[in-house]
C-alpha cells in the first residue's frame, strides 16, 4: 500500500512541481511554534466581517488575475438550504424557511444554527469520520468518541485543545472518548496525525526516503518514538485501555520541526508540538473551508502542506490567521466562511481546460478514469463552491424532515413510512440484491398530507417555477414524494 | 477500453484486412458485447461462471482416484475423451468431455472460505483498502452490455467492480420469485420514474452553460458526488431500464420454472443461459453446499447429480442456440478437499490442489492440464496458480495479465497478480 500511496504523492509532487514541500519550516526550531495564550477567552475583538472581507479580497484578486468572471449570488432560499445542510446536516424545515423568508438576516441565521443541538450532532459525526474514518473496528468506540466531540463542539472548546486531547489521551475506549483516536490508529498513529492535523503525507516515509518528499524515513521513525510508551490492554470484547508506560531509556523522539520533548511525557509533548505548529492552524482552517465549499483550495485538506506553498498560499494563511484570531474556535471561523461572498456564489460548471477550471480534478472525477479516451470534463473553479452530493447521513437527516412533514398528522398509524425502508443504493460495496433495490423502489407510500406544491417547496426549499407549478398539478403527491427523495435537486448541495 | 500492444495489433490487422467491423481506434461506445468483442478481435462474448460454494471435492468430480485409499467409495467413469476419467456422479458431463478443458492442478495457499472465494474471483488476496474487480465485472467492463446489466450474479452477493465503476457491479438476484413479484408491482408504478426524470431534467437545465447538454450535466453532477448519495438517481434509472428490458420476463420465467422442479441450481443455470442469450455479458451462478466436512460421499452424490444435469443442459442449450463458441464456461470453487477422509466421512479444506473446468468460447476441448499423483496428494506435473488461472480466463477476452488499469484513487494496477496464461489456452499463439 505504501508504494501505491507513494505513486500518488509522486504524481502530486510532479503536478505541482514541488521539489521541496513545506519548505518554510525546514530546520526551524522552537521559534516556529506559535504559542497560543493558555486560555484564549472569547475574543470580542474578532470581527467576522473584517475577516470575511480579507478572504473575499484574496478570492476576487485571484479571479481577476485569471480573468474569471465570478458567479452570481445565490438567493436567500438557496443560502438557507446551504447553511442548513452544512451546519445541521439536513434541509431546512418549512418553518425555518418561512421565518427566514420574513427576515433574511443571513448572519443571524448562521448564529442561530450554530446554537442548535443539531449542529453539534452533525459536526461531531463529521469530525468522528475525519478522525477514525467510516469503518468500524472492534477496538474503537465510535459512539463514545462522537459524544465527546459533540460536547466539545457544543461548548466551542478551542480546537487546539480538542486535538491535543486526542493525541495525548489515555483511558478506556468505551468511556474516554478521545482515547479512541490512538486506539483506532494504534499500528501507526504517525501517518494519520500528519495527514489529518498537519496536512502532511508521511506514508512514503514509513518504508523509504521518497525522492521528492521532504520527510525521510528517519523523520518518520523519530515521530514514531513518541508512541513508544503506548500500551494497550485488552480485557475482553470492546474493553480496550490505552495507557502510557514509563520509558526509562532509549532514543528521545523528535517532532518534524526538530523539537525534542523536555519531559518523559512524550505524547503530551507531541500534542503541544502538533497543535501549536503553523501547519496545524492551516490544515484545520482548510478542513473547515473544504466542508463548506466541497473542495479544497488547490488540494484536499490532507495535502494542505502542498497547497500552502501554491498560488493560493496567502488565502490559506489568512484562513489560518482567522482561525487563530478566533482563539482556535470553530464558530468564529464558520461564521467568517459563511459570511464570505465566495460561499454565497452560485455553483457553475465550466469545461476542463477553460482558464477558470479547477487545477485539481478529484481523482474520482470520472468513473471512466481508466479510459484513455479524453473526454471534456466539467469542473468548478477552485475558489467557488462546487455541487456536492449529500453524504448518506445528510440524505437520511433530510429525508426524515421531508417524510416527517409530508405525513404530519395526516396518516393512519399503520401506514408508517420510515426512512430506513429506502435503503441507500450507492453503497455497491455491500452489493444489495435486486430484491432489496426493487423493494425500495416498489415501496407503497400512503397519501401525503400535503399538496404536491408544498412537498416540492419543502424538499427543494424553494417554490416551483410557473411551468413547474402547472406540471405539479397533474402529479400525484405519492409519486412526487418518491421522485423528490431520489432526485438530484434533493440529493445535492448546490 | 485499454490499449496494449495486442489490442493495437489486433485493430491494425483488422483494419488492414478491411474487416467490416473494424471501428475507429478510439471508439468509446460499443452497441453490444458482440461489437466490443469484434473490435478487440476476440471470439468470446459472454461468460457463464458456475461457482461451487464451499469448495468442491476434486475426488468426487473431475479427478477421481478410484480403488485407492484416498479415493473413497467414489467410482471413476470413462469420458468421451480417451484416457480421461470423471467421477461416476457426472455421466452427462463425461459424455461432453470433448467440449471441456479440465485443469486438475490449480493450487493456492488460501484455505479460508471467504478469502479463497475473493482470491478465486479477483485473482488477488484481499486487501481491504485496495478492492479488486471480480471476473464478472472485468467481463462487463471489457464487453459492455447496452441495455441489460453487464453482470448478473444469481445466489451470491458478489464482490463488486472496485475501480471499474458501479455500472459493472453485479446485479444480484437472490430470489427470482420475489424479484418477479416486485417487478410486477413496479410495472404499475412506472409513473414515479417519469416524475423523477422530469425533475432531474429541470435541475440539469439550471446548470447548462453555452456548450452543454442535459446528459453532460448529469455526468458532471455525478462526478461531483464521489461516493455520496446522488449515485442512487443514476442507479434507479438503470434499474428502471432493466424493468422495460427482457430481464423482467426472464425473471418471471425462472419463477414459474422453479415451481416445476426441485433442482434450484438447474433453474438458476437455465435463467443464466436465458440472460446470456438476451445480451448479458457475464452471469455467475453460485451453488451452495460443497463444504463437505461430514458425509462427503452422500452429499457430493446429491450435489453432483444436480450439477451434472444443470451444467450439461447449459452446454447443450448454448450449443443449440449457437452461442457455445462465443461463451466461456467456467466451473470453479473455493478450493479442493483433502485426500485424507476424516472420521466423519468428510473431506476438509485443501487449497493445495483443486480443479477448474473451462469450456466454450473457443477453448480446446478434451484437454486435461496437470497431473496429480496416484493418491491425489501432490501435484506431479504443472501446478497452475490462481493468478495463472485468472490470466488465462482474462486472456480469452484479450486482457493481458500485465494490462494496466487506473484505480479511482490514482494508482495504476495490473489486471492480475502476476500469472501467466496456460499456453494451450492462449488466445494468440506465440
Amino acid at each position: 500500500m505504501t508504494c501505491l500511496r507513494c505513486i500518488q504523492s509522486c504524481i502530486f509532487a510532479t503536478l505541482f512541481g514541488l521539489a521541496t514541500l513545506w519548505a518554510g519550516t525546514v530546520g526551524a526550531g522552537e521559534g516556529d511554534v506559535v504559542h497560543p495564550s493558555p486560555d484564549p477567552a472569547q475574543d470580542d475583538s474578532f470581527s467576522v466581517h473584517q475577516w470575511a472581507d480579507r478572504i473575499d479580497t484574496l478570492v476576487d484578486r485571484a479571479a481577476a488575475k485569471k480573468g474569471i468572471e465570478v458567479s452570481a449570488k445565490v438567493t436567500d432560499a438557496k443560502y438557507l438550504r446551504r447553511i442548513s445542510l452544512d451546519l445541521l446536516g439536513r434541509i431546512p424545515t418549512l418553518d425555518e424557511a418561512a421565518t427566514f423568508h420574513a427576515s433574511p438576516d443571513r448572519q443571524r441565521r448562521v448564529r442561530e444554527f450554530l446554537d442548535d443541538d443539531a449542529f453539534a450532532d452533525f459536526w461531531a459525526e463529521c469530525w468522528t469520520t475525519i478522525a477514525v474514518g467510516e469503518a468500524v473496528s472492534r477496538r474503537t468506540d465510535r459512539v463514545c468518541l462522537q459524544n465527546w466531540f459533540r460536547e466539545r463542539i457544543a461548548q466551542d472548546t478551542p480546537w487546539n485543545r480538542t486535538v491535543a486531547d486526542l493525541i495525548a489521551a489515555q483511558g478506556q475506549g468505551a468511556f474516554d472518548g478521545p482515547s479512541n483516536f490512538v486506539l483506532h490508529h494504534a499500528e501507526d498513529p504517525v501517518v494519520p496525525i500528519g495527514r489529518v492535523f498537519l496536512g502532511v503525507q508521511l506514508d512514503c516515509a514509513r518504508c523509504h526516503d521518497h525522492p521528492s518528499a521532504r520527510w525521510t524515513q528517519d523523520h518518520y521513525q523519530d515521530m514514531k518514538r513518541f508512541f513508544d510508551p503506548v500500551s494497550i490492554r485488552n480485557r475482553g470484547d470492546r474493553d480496550y485501555t490505552l495507557v502510557d508506560r514509563t520509558i526509562r531509556d532509549g532514543d528521545v523522539p523528535c517532532f518534524l520541526t526538530g523539537i525534542k520533548p523536555r519531559t518523559r511525557q512524550w505524547r503530551r509533548e507531541l500534542s503541544v508540538f502538533v497543535t501549536a505548529s503553523k501547519p496545524f492552524a492551516r490544515t484545520m482552517a482548510h478542513r473547515v473551508w473544504y466542508h463548506f465549499f466541497g473542495q479544497g483550495i488547490a488540494t484536499n485538506p490532507d495535502q494542505t502542506s502542498v497547497a500552502a506553498k501554491g498560488e493560493h498560499a496567502e488565502l490559506i494563511q489568512t484562513l489560518a490567521d482567522a482561525f487563530v484570531a478566533g482563539g482556535y474556535r470553530l464558530r468564529p471561523l464558520i461564521q467568517t466562511i459563511c459570511a464570505t461572498r465566495a460561499y454565497a456564489r452560485q455553483v457553475r460548471m465550466v469545461p476542463s481546460g477553460a482558464p477558470d477550471a479547477s487545477n485539481h480534478d478529484p481523482p474520482h472525477a470520472s468513473t471512466h478514469a481508466h479510459s484513455r479516451v479524453v473526454t471534456r470534463r466539467l469542473v468548478t473553479w477552485t475558489l467557488q463552491p462546487c455541487a456536492k452530493g449529500l453524504t448518506p447521513s445528510q440524505w437520511r437527516r433530510s429525508a426524515e424532515i421531508l417524510i416527517g412533514q409530508a405525513f404530519a398528522g395526516g396518516v393512519k398509524p399503520d401506514a408508517e413510512v420510515r426512512v430506513d425502508r429506502f435503503p441507500l443504493g450507492n453503497l455497491w460495496e455491500r452489493t444489495p440484491t435486486l430484491e432489496a433495490r426493487l423493494r425500495s423502489m416498489a415501496l407503497p407510500l400512503p397519501r401525503p398530507a400535503h399538496s404536491s406544491v408544498d412537498l416540492f417547496r419543502l424538499a427543494y426549499s424553494r417554490p416551483p417555477t410557473q411551468s413547474q407549478r402547472e406540471w405539479l398539478e397533474s402529479v400525484p403527491p405519492r409519486d412526487l414524494l418518491f421522485a423528490l427523495l431520489h432526485s438530484n435537486e434533493f440529493c445535492f448541495w448546490h | 477500453m485499454i490499449w496494449n500492444r495486442r489490442t493495437w495489433m489486433g485493430s491494425v490487422l483488422a483494419a488492414m484486412a478491411g474487416a467490416k467491423h473494424a471501428k475507429p481506434l478510439f471508439a468509446s461506445e460499443d452497441a453490444s458485447p458482440a461489437d466490443a468483442a469484434d473490435r478487440i478481435g476476440v471470439k468470446t462474448r459472454r461468460c457463464l461462471l458456475l461457482w461451487m460454494d464451499g469448495g468442491p471435492s476434486q475426488f468426487e468430480t473431475f479427478d477421481p482416484k478410484a480403488g485407492v485409499i484416498t479415493g473413497g467409495p467414489t467410482e471413476a467413469i470413462r469420458t468421451a475423451t480417451p484416457g480421461v476419467h470423471f467421477a461416476a456422479g457426472l455421466p452427462r458431463l463425461a459424455a461432453l468431455s470433448n467440449d471441456l478443458c479440465v485443469i486438475r492442478t490449480l493450487t493456492s495457499k488460501q484455505g479460508e472460505h471467504e478469502r479463497a472465494r475473493y482470491l478465486g474471483h479477483t485473482g488477488f488476496e484481499r486487501v481491504p483498502a485496495f478492492e479488486r474487480p471480480e471476473i464478472g465485472s472485468l467481463f462487463s467492463h471489457r464487453l459492455p452490455a447496452s441495455e441489460l446489466p453487464g453482470f448478473v450474479s444469481i445466489g451470491a452477493p458478489g464482490y463488486g467492480p472496485a475501480y471499474l465503476g458501479s455500472e459493472h457491479a453485479p446485479l444480484v438476484i437472490e430470489n427470482p420469485a420475489e424479484s418477479a413479484a416486485l417487478m410486477r408491482r413496479l410495472q404499475k408504478r412506472q409513473s414515479r420514474f417519469e416524475v423523477l426524470e422530469t425533475l432531474n431534467q429541470d435541475f440539469s437545465k439550471q446548470f447548462i452553460g453555452d456548450s452543454m447538454d442535459v446528459g453532460q450535466t448529469g455526468q458532471w453532477l455525478r462526478s461531483q458526488s464521489r461516493k455520496r448519495v446522488s449515485d442512487r438517481a443514476e442507479q434507479l434509472q438503470r434499474l428502471r431500464g432493466y424493468l422495460q428490458s427482457p430481464l423482467s420476463d426472464l425473471i418471471a420465467d425462472a419463477d414459474r420454472a422453479s415451481e416445476a422442479t426441485s433442482n434450484r441450481f438447474a433453474t438458476s443455470v437455465k435463467m443464466a443461459t436465458d440472460l446470456l442469450a438476451a445480451g448479458v455479458t457475464c452471469v455467475e451462478v453460485s451453488m451452495p453446499g460443497w463444504d463437505t466436512h461430514q458425509d462427503n460421499f452422500g452429499r457430493t452424490s446429491r450435489l453432483t447429480a444436480e450439477l451434472d444435469t444443470a451444467m450439461a443442459a447449459a452446454i447443450e442449450r448454448l450449443k443449440a442456440d449457437g452461442l457455445w463458441e462465443e461463451t466461456l464456461l467456467i466451473w470453479a470453487g473455493d478450493f479442493g478437499r483433502t485426500p485424507t477422509i476424516n472420521p466423519a466421512s468428510g473431506r476438509d479444506h485443501f487449497p493445495a490442489i483443486s480443479n477448474m473446468v473451462l469450456g466454450g468460447g473457443g477453448i480446446p476441448g478434451g484437454l486435461v492440464i496437470g497431473k496429480t499423483d496416484a493418491l491425489g496428494r501432490v501435484i506431479e506435473d504443472r501446478p497452475v496458480t490462481i493468478a495463472d488461472g485468472l490470466a488465462t480466463i482474462l486472456g480469452r477476452i484479450g486482457i493481458a495479465a500485465d494490462e494496466t488499469y487506473q484505480t479511482a484513487f490514482g494508482s495504476p494496477t495490473e489486471a492480475t497478480d502476476g500469472g501467466t496464461v496456460i499456453p494451450e489456452l492462449a488466445l494468440l499463439s506465440k
